[in-house]
């Protein structure tokens, strides 16, 4: 099953499988290496429920669910091939929705 | 060959992903005090230092932290033009060991473009204690070039560093760099995957660090009362420690100037009084009021950056800095303006978004810097206090609310900006919260008292001392039967009025421009034309024979709070924001502010009374 980032709840693990977000707003979390296939962790929510605090690659972040929400994720097991796009082009992000199946109402906002 | 011919210069440049400890060991190698702290994006702009090993030189730099070469931020592009143009002999690419995975992807990036790389695996005892056991010579090999191991609570450790330095920047001049594998440049992406790779090589462990501080100081019902504990008892240490060395001093300068009186007997007398009154009195007020607090203030506020408190505030605030257009990063720039107005507005860098950013700058003078809390601290005690004094437990509390109150103030005008002259789109907020880290007291306290305390009072002595000679003269120059000091007071009087503040209060506002520490001082020297501060009676007394009732206190509080930023604020605003307007914009906000809440307390208290 597919879900957003935000909606992780803490302690949950998860893959991400995609950033349907503009350039450049993904810039910023790919710089921190947030890509697909990157493991993630929910930490914990802000005493006043947003941001949230993910970790990956031996760091933790915060985040707020503004991005959150267009980040995809998928339970921890599933392989990821890591070929797929980093950047959200609409192109690529329908590509993506093709390859892991989803319905694009998941997706797109 | 003479030592003159060997003596070589390299130029040694220290790279690496924020928060890793580039400048504690650019600290380490070059003895030199660069602001260290627990939190990204610390370092604005790139240090230099040099150091000597046999006969050479070594010339350092600290560049700003950065995750990749691609050049998405100002400090990727300062960075990555910095390493075009300046070609360093060797690149020293500083490793955090506990986050290996994120920090080896910079140095994968690195690898492909320059040959010369020396790896420094940093935090060596942090890892130790996560259990953590890297496979340095893998690392080696991986990379074909040297790898140091360095650890914070050891700077010996460094040694090792300068020594693997030295040999990679001859090998270069000598042209043995070639055994580094000059690969095809990688993308970031690339070598995000291929760090993740290597890392999990290396070093297999990947433990998560102790959640159980940030269990309570992250609570949803801890958090708030923690953080209002945490302001409380600094403001409390600081107002409670600095009561017995700020008395202390005053005696202490109030004998050294009958000393000085006595030993300038034989001047005329207007001169004597312009030294001793004017220039020397104003200095020894200044020190005696400044240093305490800001002695404590300074080590206690460092040691609260140090452990890594200061993201998880930018983390619990965010929301409502975000419902009022801004992010949390403000709150960090906010805290170093608490300091000094000049470092936050310096520090609003921090916020990518260029409107965030600027909206950051113009509201930062809205925080009270260190240099008005004794002027607070006062005034709040003849307005509350029995004999104009304040319990330090009372006087903490009024400060608390005063940074409340200017937190409040803050996120309006921060929304109003963001409604009219900053509109934008909303910025995102992705914010690294570093692990806990023990401070290192020897190294805190030799910065804190050294570098920021010291250097704030050598700029506030070097205002004071002309400020008051200047302020002696004016009050002693005669126009007509009056010095010209009351002329001007007299003159701005029905205005100040309007404020319920008294002429000679804001002159003393206006004349107190250059640094807010003067203040009080130039209060006392104003209304008294220039007759003397060095007396037995303390500033709090003097006021009150110049008039200065509970509603004057009031207001002239409510103004030490919301005035015009000190001349430093301004020029630094304008070298960050580079236009006119949003200069005038910094100083206008915060008067208007200032002079409209104190005309509204001096309308209300009218009609009360």
């Amino acid at each position: 099953m597919n879900r957003t980032l935000a909606e992780m709840c803490a302690g949950e693990h998860g893959v991400v499988a995609a950033l349907c977000l503009s350039p450049a707003r993904a810039a910023p979390l790919v710089r921190l290496g947030l890509l697909p296939g990157t493991e993630v962790q929910c930490l914990r929510r802000s005493p006043l429920g947003d941001p949230i605090a993910y970790r990956f690659r031996g760091t933790t972040v915060a985040l707020r669910s503004l991005d959150t929400k267009q980040i995809v994720v998928q339970p921890e097991k599933v392989v990821v091939t890591p070929q797929l796009p980093a950047l959200g082009e609409k192109d690529e992000i329908r590509s993506t929705i093709d390859k892991l199946r989803l319905t694009p109402e998941e997706v797109l906002p | 060959m003479s030592s003159a011919a060997t003596k070589k210069r390299f130029l040694v440049c220290l790279v690496g992903n924020p928060n890793v400890g580039k400048s504690t060991v650019f600290n380490e190698l070059t003895g030199l005090h660069q602001h260290t702290g627990n939190w990204t994006g610390k370092t604005v702009a790139p240090a230099r230092g040099q150091w000597k090993l046999e006969e050479s030189i070594y010339e350092t730099v600290d560049l700003p932290g950065i995750y990749s070469l691609s050049g998405g931020t100002p400090e990727e592009r300062v960075a990555a033009e910095f390493l075009e143009r300046e070609k360093p002999d060797c690149l020293v690419v500083i490793l955090d060991v506990t986050a290996l995975e994120r920090t080896l992807a910079l140095a994968l990036e690195l690898r492909a473009l320059h040959r010369n790389l020396v790896l420094c695996l940093n935090l060596m005892d942090e890892a130790e204690r996560f259990g953590l056991h890297p496979d340095c010579a893998a690392l080696s090999a991986a990379f074909h070039g040297p790898v140091v191991a360095t650890r914070a609570d050891r700077p010996q450790s460094v040694d090792a560093l300068r020594r693997v330095i030295a040999v990679a920047c001859m090998k270069r001049r000598e042209g043995e760099s070639a055994q580094f594998g000059m690969k095809t440049p990688c993308s970031p992406t690339e070598a995000m995957q291929e760090a993740s790779v290597l890392a999990k090589q290396i070093c297999p462990e990947r433990p998560l660090p102790k959640q159980d501080w940030d269990r309570i100081l992250l609570g949803k019902w801890t958090a708030w009362p923690l953080t209002l504990l945490l302001l409380f008892g600094l403001l409390y240490l600081t107002v409670r420690g600095a009561n017995y060395p700020s008395a202390f001093l005053e005696a202490f300068f109030s004998r050294i100037g009958m000393w000085l009186q006595s030993v300038l007997s034989g001047l005329p007398p207007k001169l004597q009084s312009l030294l001793v009154d004017g220039l020397y009195g104003t200095t020894a007020k200044v020190v005696s009021v400044m240093l305490p607090p800001m002695a404590i203030f300074f080590p206690l506020f460092s040691v609260l950056e140090d452990l890594g408190l200061l993201p998880r505030l930018a983390f619990l605030l965010d929301r409502p800095f975000a419902a009022c257009g801004s992010c949390g990063r403000q709150s960090l720039c906010m805290c170093m303006g608490c300091g000094c107005n000049a470092v936050g507005v310096t520090g609003c860098r921090i916020i990518p978004n260029e409107s965030e950013r600027i909206a950051a700058v113009l509201t930062n003078a809205l925080v009270p810097c260190n240099g008005r809390f004794p002027s607070l601290i006062l005034l709040s005690g003849m307005l509350l206090g029995k004999n104009g004094e304040l319990s330090a437990l009372e006087t903490a509390g009024i400060l608390t609310l005063c940074l409340l109150l200017a937190c409040v103030v803050t996120l309006g005008i921060t929304a109003l900006l963001r409604k009219t002259v900053l509109r934008g789109e909303e910025g995102s907020f992705v914010l690294e919260l570093p692990p806990f880290r023990r401070p290192r007291l020897t190294q805190l306290l030799l910065r804190s008292v050294l570098d920021r305390t010291l250097r704030m009072l050598g700029r506030a002595v070097c205002v004071a001392a002309p400020a008051g000679a200047l302020i002696w003269i004016l009050a002693h120059v005669q126009v007509g039967e009056e010095g010209l000091l009351s002329v001007l007071a007299g003159w701005i009087d029905p205005f100040a009025a309007l404020m319920g503040l008294s002429g000679t209060l804001l002159l003393a506002f206006i004349l107190s421009f250059p640094a807010n520490e003067l203040l009080l001082p130039l209060t006392v020297l104003i209304g008294t034309a220039g007759t003397g501060l060095v007396g037995d009676s303390g500033t709090a007394t003097a006021l009150t024979q110049l008039g200065v009732g509970p509603q004057m206190a009031l207001c002239a509080a409510v103004f030490t709070l919301f005035h015009w930023p000190c001349s430093t604020t301004v020029l630094t605003v304008w070298h960050e924001t580079g236009r006119w307007k949003w200069t005038l914009l910094s100083v206008l906000l915060p008067t208007l502010v200032g002079t409209a809440l104190c005309v509204l307390i001096h309308g209300i208290w009218s009609i009360i009374a």
